[in-house]
């Protein structure tokens, strides 16, 4: 088996561990499962009977749940940059200034533009490529602001 | 200066819904971002998804560093619950170690001292009694 196989068939396992608990403890509205973090969160509620209205988890859900935790990591990690990248540059568009953003992120102030502008490129330049119909919309002063994403 | 609390409490009265939970920050965070790229008019409107303000940018983005750390917090505390609840359902170190995605040589060892590292991590932490189905218990 090749490396390329190897990663497909995880792929393919992951994705029937998560359609497989999707398909017993989804309840929508409220709660769709659509990726391995609400997979495991929800397995993990409901072996402590901390999930209204979810079975009763059998050993085969804890058993999916289980191979989900590395691929729900690497999720939550992947999606909070994303977020991060879609702040700042939300921030960015709507006139706020480097130091600004940086004081926000939790920078020191003497570095904080500094440190904000450096954080945005390795972001920008981590996720380039899943940009392209990301566009951005807020809200200034009351009126409807669609941005354009500024290259760092 | 407001808290975290404070933030992510004023974001949940923004962003919440029935459909749309916001339990900490790291939901915060990401329902401002997902707000942000919410361009589509006609799922804004269905979605009843606001436009986020400046000042919704400055709780999200104060609150990016306390979301990093809670996300994976959260994911350490539901696998320590979910590798305690396979013991309780009688599963061996080394069957959670294989679906923890340990080489199957070293996967004993490694969950267990996976195990004693989350426990150590969380030495507070209780589960108390587990809810499970173990009519059905396969290896």
């Amino acid at each position: 088996m090749t490396r390329q196989e190897g990663r497909a068939r995880l792929l393919i396992g992951e994705h029937d561990r998560i359609k497989r608990i999707a398909q017993r403890y989804d309840r929508p509205p409220a709660r769709v499962i659509v990726g391995a973090q609400d997979a495991v969160r929800e397995v993990s509620h409901a072996v402590v009977n901390d999930s209204y209205g979810a079975p009763v988890p059998d050993v085969l859900d804890v058993a999916a749940a289980l191979a989900l935790v590395d691929r729900a990591r690497k999720d939550a990690v992947s999606d909070h940059e994303l977020a991060e990248l879609d702040l700042i540059a939300a921030a960015l568009g709507a006139g706020q200034s480097w130091q600004w953003i940086g004081e926000q992120l939790g920078y020191e102030t003497v570095a904080a533009a500094r440190s904000a502008r450096s954080r945005y490129k390795i972001l920008y330049a981590r996720w380039a490529r899943f940009l392209d119909d990301r566009a951005l919309v807020i809200e200034v002063d009351g009126q409807q602001v669609t941005i354009e994403r500024m290259q760092p | 200066m407001r808290d975290e609390y404070q933030r992510v409490e004023r974001l949940q009265e923004r962003y919440a819904k029935p459909w749309r939970h916001i339990l900490g920050s790291p939901e915060a965070v990401r329902e401002v971002a997902d707000a942000a790229t919410t361009t589509n008019e006609v799922s804004r409107h269905h979605l009843e998804v606001p436009l986020p303000t400046v000042a919704d940018l400055d709780d999200a983005l104060s609150l990016v560093a306390d979301a990093r750390n809670k996300a994976m917090l959260y994911l350490n505390i539901a696998e320590l619950d979910l590798v305690e609840a396979a013991r309780f359902a009688g599963q061996s170190w080394q069957w959670i170690g294989e679906r923890l995605g340990y080489a199957t040589s070293s996967a004993e060892r490694s969950a267990k001292a996976r195990h004693q590292a989350l426990r150590a991590k969380f030495p507070g932490h209780e589960t108390g009694a587990f809810t499970l189905d173990i009519s059905e218990v396969r290896s």
